[in-house]
């Protein structure tokens, strides 16, 4: 693979040699430290080489690829073999990133069309965007959110003939395509699915005075399995978006049928799964009962010192089918940007299904059953529950401002982040930023920050007058500062702190709070 | 060559003596004549952003402008705002479309006392031609070449300026220098004409400086492979034409 994309480097420097045909670029140098003990190290360095290529086939004809190329830093070695791997010792990777061709006026005069693989954003607010759902989001940096995954889309805009400013977008997507999820801990996954309350029971359960739990030493395992195909014609994604103009104001009326970008189970089988050790354990024991001998069994039973219990989860998820009725608006009141935006997802209905043991079952009788089948017994139980099965809104305001002097204000309040699925699970942000450029815009600083609440939260407190005693919350906030010394070149310095209490977000990431320094060149 | 000038001078002292002098405002309206005259205009344009230790910064820029208000402007250059393009169609409808974010953004009109891509323009200086709109205008010195005009903010003007001193070159019927005072009334800017040239039937100002006092920072202007009256269509100042590649006039 790697052979075929250096191939289409020297295809596209060739190619450059065309008059029609411009090549340019990017050399990002990014270095990051952890703040927080033990983490206190550079946890990441890498250059990013990015290669860009625009080639103007006609008046009406246009192509355009990107390539980036990553190399990572820091070995990733675990063992000796590692050792003769290049990509565990320097670790680097080739992409093609995006790659499309440009048609004006493709059928009709006023349509055009981009084919290939692409990134379209729709949506007016400002990265939260409950609209776009067209490109999953690439958390390889799980701190930067505004990054999408280019995906091969069929995107066809016609402009009516009599208002320019108007026009409607069709957009298909053949196979439906996940976001890449941030190496190591992934917060944004942990959703509020309903359980079995008797499964949820067993957290709590007292065996210590029970005669085979207590001998019982368990050990667990956790097996995600993901259920993707997006070779089935099921997995196409289609979308169509109107955009409108009248009083200064633009609206934007969306429609998307498609798959989200992250996955929820559909499937949780709990199963012990060394049932043949522990009845050989048994087996043993008894070897020398007669059978029928039931006081026999259980002072036998009593002589074993341990049985080790290994339950074994196996989760299965799935990307839940939506359809997404957005509208978004972005207008200028007496010199105030304002902008709103909502995404009313309509989901197929989506379930769980639970396979368990009947713990319950074998607390009470598991000892009798063994005494009388000498072996180990387990019932397992089955339970269906709704994962996604209401209609959600999700939801962006947000304005900005430049005071005099230049001081570029901006908030926004969001229900439901990008990340979360469900009623249940939407939480309430507001995001903040403050910048300024400076010494004739050699500098720019940037102040940012914001919060999280549990959403309800407000409900609950007009109701009671009081916040809720398990109440989430999250914070982060850090500066950054932008030095452009030359055309060309950025060098940014800044930080990012979280924190937070509870299930929250910024909670979950707080070991991710890092200062980064970051250098960019253009060519 | 004098003699020319000369008999220049005094036919106009004789025609304002015999059809009256001209007001301020009517010199106003008739530098924005000159200025909105074409119906249409396309030029390619060199920037260079100069700071106080002399260091210089260099964009170049394809402006295309429609009447009054419609303007579309692309940076060619430098690599890290290529493709950056700028659409605006009034001061409260602009837009600025960045590649590397894959979208189409709608900028505040409280940007217009910003200054533009870094340049000493401001949005607002960027809409020269309607300043009629805006101020008031007296006569404070006239001479054979030059009218010079001090402008006022109308009452309920909009405006980030207290006053602005307009030299007019009479030949051309084009601002020679502007002096900018701020709300503080100190001179903040001033712009001058280094260059004007008549394209076809049309004078147009081909090199000109504006210059920040306060901050010591400068951007020269020079404009080349201007065209008027080329048909441009209205389908040019749409959000259609921000995001596209190779735009053909």
């Amino acid at each position: 693979m790697k052979r075929v994309l250096y191939g289409i480097i020297l295809l596209l420097f060739t190619a450059s040699l065309s008059a029609e045909t411009e090549v340019g670029g990017s050399l990002k140098v990014d270095l990051r430290s952890l703040i927080k003990e033990p983490y206190c190290n550079f946890y990441n360095r890498e250059d990013i080489l990015t290669l860009k290529i625009s080639s103007d086939v006609s008046d009406n004809v246009s192509i355009y690829a990107s390539i980036q190329g990553r190399y990572f830093d820091r070995s990733n070695l675990v063992t000796f073999e590692d050792l003769k791997n290049r990509n565990s010792v320097d670790p680097f990777s080739v992409d093609l990133w995006e790659s499309y061709i440009s048609i004006s006026s493709f059928i009709f005069d006023n349509m055009d069309a981009v084919i290939g693989k692409q990134i379209v954003e729709w949506g007016t607010a400002d990265m939260l965007n409950p609209t776009s759902n067209l490109n999953p989001h690439d958390l390889s940096d799980p701190l930067d959110f505004s990054k999408r995954l280019p995906i091969t889309m069929f995107n066809f805009t016609y402009y009516p003939p009599w208002n320019q400013f108007n026009a409607v977008q069709f957009i298909w997507i053949p196979a439906h395509k996940p976001a890449l999820m941030p190496p190591g801990e992934m917060p944004m996954m942990k959703m509020d699915v309903p359980t079995p309350p008797d499964l949820e029971a067993m957290n709590n359960l007292n065996i210590a005075n029970n005669p085979m739990a207590s001998k019982m030493e368990i050990s667990s395992s956790l097996n995600q399995y993901v259920h993707h195909n997006p070779f089935y014609p099921k997995y196409s994604e289609g979308g169509i978006r109107l955009s409108l103009n009248f009083f200064q104001t633009d609206f934007h009326l969306s429609y998307f049928n498609g798959y989200g970008e992250f996955p929820l189970p559909a499937k949780a089988e709990i199963r012990i799964a060394n049932e043949s050790e522990i009845n050989s354990i048994i087996q043993n024991a008894l070897k020398d009962v007669a059978p029928g001998d039931n006081l026999g069994t259980m002072l036998a039973l009593a002589t074993i010192e341990k049985i080790p219990v290994d339950i074994e989860s196996n989760i299965t998820l799935v990307y839940p089918h939506y359809h997404v009725v957005g509208a978004d608006f972005k207008a200028d009141i007496s010199g105030v940007g304002v902008w709103g935006e909502a995404g009313y997802f309509i989901p197929y209905e989506l379930d769980i299904t639970y396979i368990y043991p009947d713990f319950q079952w074998m607390m009470n009788n598991e000892l009798n059953y063994i005494v009388q089948n000498r072996e180990f017994g387990v019932r397992y139980k089955s339970a269906k529950y709704p994962v996604l099965d209401k209609p959600f809104l999700k939801y962006t305001i947000g304005a900005e401002y430049i005071f005099k002097g230049g001081y570029h204000f901006e908030a926004q309040f969001a229900h439901g982040f990008f990340f979360e699925q469900g009623s249940q699970n939407l939480n309430n942000y507001l995001m903040l930023e403050l910048d300024k450029s400076f010494m004739e815009g050699k500098f720019k600083l940037t102040l940012s920050g914001g919060g999280s609440v549990e959403g309800g939260t407000f409900a609950y407190f007009l109701k009671n007058f009081k916040l809720p005693e398990d109440l989430s919350t999250g914070a982060f906030g850090g500066p950054r500062l932008d030095y452009y010394p030359y055309d060309g070149i950025t060098v940014t310095l800044g930080a990012i702190f979280l924190g937070g209490s509870g299930n929250s977000f910024f909670a979950k990431m707080k070991k991710m709070e890092q200062i980064f320094l970051q250098l960019e060149s253009s060519f | 060559m004098k003699k020319t000038a000369i008999l220049t001078a005094v036919l106009s002292i004789v025609l304002a003596t015999f059809l009256g002098a001209e007001t301020g405002e009517e010199w106003l309206k008739k530098v924005e004549a000159t200025m909105n005259a074409p119906r249409d205009r396309v030029s390619t344009g060199t920037m260079i952003l100069v700071d106080k230790a002399g260091v210089k910064k260099i964009r170049k820029t394809k402006m295309w402008q429609k009447g009054e208000d419609k303007k579309l402007t692309r940076f060619l250059s430098p690599a890290d705002v290529k493709g950056v393009t700028f659409l605006s169609l009034s001061e409260n409808e602009m837009y600025l479309y960045m590649p590397a974010f894959h979208r189409i953004r709608r900028i505040a009109s409280s940007a217009k006392n910003e200054n533009f891509m870094g340049t000493d323009f401001t949005y607002e200086d960027m809409t020269m031609n309607k300043m009629s709109e805006k101020f008031n205008a007296k006569i404070v010195k006239e001479d054979a070449d030059t009218v010079t005009l001090e402008l006022t903010p109308k009452p309920d003007a909009d405006v980030s300026y207290s006053k602005e001193i307009m030299v007019i070159d009479k030949k051309t019927l084009l601002p020679r220098k502007i002096d900018f005072y701020n709300k503080a009334g100190e001179l903040e800017k001033t712009m001058t004409v280094l260059e004007t040239k008549k394209v076809g039937k049309y004078w147009t100002i081909t090199h000109m400086v504006m210059e920040n006092h306060l901050t010591k920072h400068k951007t020269e202007i020079i404009t080349e492979d201007i065209k008027f009256d080329v048909g441009l269509p209205d389908k040019l100042f749409t959000r259609r034409m921000l995001k596209k590649r190779h735009i053909k006039y």
